[in-house]
């Protein structure tokens, strides 16, 4: 995979499986430069990170998986990379889906989303899950006038014109980037791709959404999504 | 007409505070509880409008409307308001954590100084 791709992986307490994880995303593409972002772990991860081989940026205290993202994407733009490829560092994302996303990079896309509905994948969500993706899928169809399989994928490509544009102030959000940030992207005229990718059930069966935090997280991004309805948005940067 | 102004001024304090939350002015708190004042408020009107005694289930109706008004004006306030604040400090540590990284990379490709007395 060419050196100007940057994976960038955020992580928050994954120091028992971060190795593995790194080690078999080196296998799969040998040579490319890896992000590891610690969110503020407090289990090692950035050791752990560092001894598999990656790069990495320390927060000094949690501030989030968009906020991971965003220090990611600005390591990014500093570093010169052409192009990012977000993935979660807990295993989930199959490594051997990279080549698909940076080909349709290279065809143009702006923001490409490794899709677990498209094909080729057993990955079957709970039904709570399920029903929130669903209600998500359909704001965004409705909002985009277009249909997406996996508004809420994680394992995301971009152009580092996309990065560039989510560096603007208030236009990522820190918390959760979810669908409103793709329905935000393509609304502001950037080209969406979206590949089949493998999705690997939670090898711990741990998740950001426990507790009371799914139902907190459906009702503000449904929320989110009606807003950037009535969003202004700056138009990208032209294409060089 | 009085409880019905007061339900109108209400509605427009929500619309406010989403307006102000959006254009980034308020806090989080601040756009939270300007959104429940107004929802409280529009909430109040409208019970005095339709009354207290008798109304019997239409009350009813209306409060569970109005808890549900409140929610939504908590989950816009939410949704909308980061604050200035909130997003400056986590900037701050942003560009605190890709300084020390700098820092980290730099110190290791510089040779490690003489030990103090060689």
């Amino acid at each position: 995979m060419a050196q100007s791709t940057l994976i960038i992986m955020p992580a928050y307490n994954e120091a028992a499986r971060l190795g593995i994880v790194i080690g078999d995303l080196f296998r799969a593409a040998p040579g490319t430069p890896l992000l590891v972002v610690d969110d503020g772990s407090r289990d090692g991860t950035a050791e752990a990170a560092r001894a598999a081989g990656a790069a990495v940026v320390a927060h000094p205290f949690n501030l989030g998986y968009g906020a991971a993202l965003q220090t990611g994407y600005r390591y990014a733009l500093r570093a010169g990379f052409a192009r990012v490829i977000q993935m979660d560092a807990d295993g989930q994302h199959d490594p051997g889906s990279l080549e698909r996303i940076v080909a349709a990079l290279d065809e143009g896309a702006d923001l490409v989303l490794g899709s677990r509905f498209l094909d080729l994948t057993s990955y079957r969500p709970p039904l709570a899950r399920r029903a929130g993706m669903g209600l998500f899928r359909t704001l965004a169809a409705i909002l985009l006038r277009r249909r997406l399989s996996d508004v809420t994928t994680g394992y995301q490509g971009l152009s580092r014109r996309l990065v560039d544009f989510y560096d603007r102030r208030g236009i990522f959000p820190p918390d959760y980037p979810d669908a409103n940030i793709i329905v935000r992207a393509v609304r502001a005229g950037f080209r969406l791709s979206e590949v089949p990718a493998r999705m690997a059930d939670n090898p711990a069966g741990g998740s950001i959404h426990v507790g009371l935090k799914p139902v907190a997280y459906v009702f503000k991004m449904v929320f989110a999504l009606l807003v950037e309805a009535g969003r202004r948005l700056p138009a990208p940067e032209a294409r060089g | 007409m009085i409880p019905l102004c007061v339900a109108a001024a209400g509605l427009l304090l929500v619309l406010l505070a989403y307006g102000l939350a959006c254009a980034d002015r308020l806090t989080t708190g601040q756009g939270v509880a300007w959104a429940l004042i107004g929802a409280l408020l529009c909430a109040g009107g409208l019970l005095l409008r339709i009354g207290f005694g008798g109304a019997g289930s239409a009350a009813g109706s209306w409060a569970l409307g109005f808890a549900v008004l409140l929610l939504l004006c908590a989950g816009v306030a939410q949704a909308c308001a980061i604050s200035r604040l909130e997003e400056r400090a986590k900037r701050l540590a942003q560009e605190v954590a890709l300084l020390r990284c700098g820092c980290e990379a730099e110190r290791a490709r510089r040779p490690a100084p003489p030990e103090a007395g060689e």
